[in-house]
């Protein structure tokens, strides 16, 4: 079979198809990313991890099994690239972090489980933020991922890896995962699609814990279609995951019509104040403008509590990565300091000399918030918060079908733009957190592109386990823009 | 609120983190900007909030073993083993 088409342009359906026509075979399909893989990364840098011979090892053994049909999905064959705190058997699973420098997993996450029963082939484990704290990727001890529209811009975070992997089409699409944003913003500032999905919809088994009741491991792809395909095959009830809801999984597939007739589409005109850069405005009022001539109803609505969502989310995010990451003490993996005395300073060398800074600053900020006479005032309260949050927005779904804002107030920032600022940074989660706080589903899909060049990302949230409505009205925009 | 040289010792000894003088004096200015701007939902009146949780049934699992012997996996990861244990320095 010979490769004379444009593999790597292609989408992860595209892709999947050709290989179960025999058209391509996986081999050559892992052979023409590596390709890709090599020219680019010396500049863009969104792996951490590339290990060639596993790659293709495993490529033939899916070979192997196509060439007995003994795979049913349409991802067969597919090469996939995966957030480095996404735990693979037998690679090195960094979380970004020095601390985990030569970290070899022992086990498979449960989404890799799948994947790979599906026929995916894992192609390497990308760049993020240190054990996802940032929006950014700038602060993974491995470097910062560029942006691929503009290098002298980050890709975002913590997702960066990913997103820039799927733009630049080293990987057919990615995994990552998202705790305040951290899949969808990399997707808008990249120009892919990247959905959070209801929390509980998808197992943390293997995920990296960063802050565990605001985290989903999350597909990120060219387009809808391939993230529908993704998260069919992902979403499905895993016991080892006690924080899953045994809901009604996928077949999310049906969701892919172009029809937004009477869907009632809610903008909260907090999300649309000062501050919001004028082309990112503009870029979503235009897909308003297309969803209304479909038929969609848009209305301005308030929502009181939204400025309350990132300082409660900061709080309680800090406050779980604190616990989280205690287990770092350089006795059972991870790094250890060379040079201590006794064991508790063996702790503290360790701990201080393998986290970075802002990993340490969210330590200390949620140690503090949960620590004895500041418990109540901080933690507790960041807590009541949410629930109204999540009161207010209930009542809002009884209403609207869909919430729709900007993923962020500016394309991509500058890499440094953010140096000694460090809140100035967090102000770029605004618009992505809520949906984190209280479990709903939320897309970033790309909606144009600045006047100088960048990409634009809109973002739809939806009720809990509707990711359905979610996909309809994407995938109506993708086509009308098409 | 306005954050002690206490404050930030009692958070050093939670963390187990050990910062040098230059590093204790950037931390305590980055943990009074974070927690002012954390402070802002103090301007939030909790009366009682609606209970959120979902009515859902309570998912247990049979307390059975599932996982194979991967004692040597593990043990490769760690820092220092001897004899198939994790050694760290002397408590008693």
């Amino acid at each position: 079979m010979s490769v004379d088409m444009d593999i790597v342009n292609l989408t992860a359906l595209e892709v999947g198809a050709l290989i179960k026509q025999r058209k391509l075979s996986a081999v050559e399909a892992v052979d023409e990313y590596i390709k890709q893989i090599r020219r680019n990364e010396p500049v863009y840098n969104c792996y951490i991890s590339l290990d060639e011979e596993y790659v293709r090892r495993k490529a033939l053994q899916v070979q192997e099994k196509l060439k007995g049909d003994l795979y049913t999905s349409c991802l067969a064959g597919v090469p996939i690239a995966v957030k480095d705190n996404i735990c693979v058997d037998g690679l090195r699973t960094t979380a970004g972090s020095k601390m985990l420098e030569n970290y070899i997993s022992p086990y498979s996450a449960n989404v890799i489980e799948l994947l790979e029963a599906a026929g995916c082939i894992i192609i390497g484990k990308t760049n993020m933020d240190e054990f996802g704290m940032g929006n950014t990727t700038e602060s993974s001890y491995y470097g910062v991922t560029k942006n691929p529209y503009d290098v002298s811009c980050v890709a975002g975070g913590s997702s960066g890896g990913s997103a820039a992997a799927v733009a630049l089409s080293e990987c057919a699409c990615a995994l990552g995962s998202d705790t305040g944003g951290s899949v969808r913003l990399p997707s808008a500032y990249c120009g892919v699609v990247g959905i959070k999905p209801t929390y509980g919809s998808v197992s943390r088994y293997g995920l990296i814990a960063y802050a565990s009741s605001l985290e989903q491991i999350a597909p990120i792809a060219k387009d809808v279609s391939d993230c529908v395909a993704m998260l069919d095959t992902m979403a499905v009830y895993d016991k080892r995951d006690a924080t899953m809801l045994k809901h009604k999984s996928g077949n999310y597939k049906a969701a892919l019509v172009q029809d937004v007739k009477g869907l009632r589409i809610g903008v909260p005109v907090e999300y649309f104040g000062d501050g919001l850069d004028n082309d990112v405005r503009e870029h979503i009022m235009e897909a308003l403008r297309i969803f209304e001539a479909k038929g969609a109803i848009v209305e301005e609505f308030s929502l009181k509590y939204t400025k309350y969502a990132l300082p409660a989310y900061y709080t309680i995010a800090a406050s779980e990565a604190s616990s989280n990451l205690a287990r770092y003490d350089g006795v059972k993996y991870g790094y250890r300091a060379e040079h201590y005395s006794g064991l508790h300073d063996m702790y503290k060398k360790t701990r201080s000399e393998g986290f970075g800074d802002e990993v340490k600053r969210r330590i200390m900020l949620g140690s503090f918030s949960l620590s004895s006479g500041y418990y109540d005032e901080y933690y507790l309260k960041a807590l009541k918060v949410k629930d109204e949050i999540k009161t207010e927005f209930n009542k809002c779904f009884e209403r609207y079908d869909i919430v729709i804002s900007p993923v962020a107030a500016n394309t991509a920032p500058y890499i440094d733009e953010y140096t000694g600022n460090p809140i100035k940074g967090y102000e770029t989660d605004f618009y992505t957190v809520t949906a984190n706080l209280i479990g709903i589903p939320a897309i970033s899909i790309p909606c144009g592109r600045s006047t100088s060049g960048m990409p634009i990302g809109m973002q739809l949230m939806g009720r809990h386990f509707d990711e359905a409505t979610l996909f309809r009205t994407a995938y109506t925009y993708e086509q009308a823009v098409k | 609120m306005r954050i002690t040289d206490e404050i930030m010792e009692t958070v050093c000894i939670l963390a187990k983190l050990e910062l040098s003088d230059e590093q204790l004096k950037k931390a305590k200015k980055d943990m009074e900007q974070l927690v002012a701007f954390v402070e802002v939902l103090d301007e939030v009146d909790i009366g009682e909030p609606e209970q959120t949780g979902m009515e859902t049934d309570f998912i247990l699992r049979e307390d059975e073993i599932i996982n194979s012997d991967s004692r040597n996996e593990l043990l490769n990861n760690a820092p220092l083993v001897k004899d198939g244990m994790y050694i760290v320095p002397k408590t008693i």
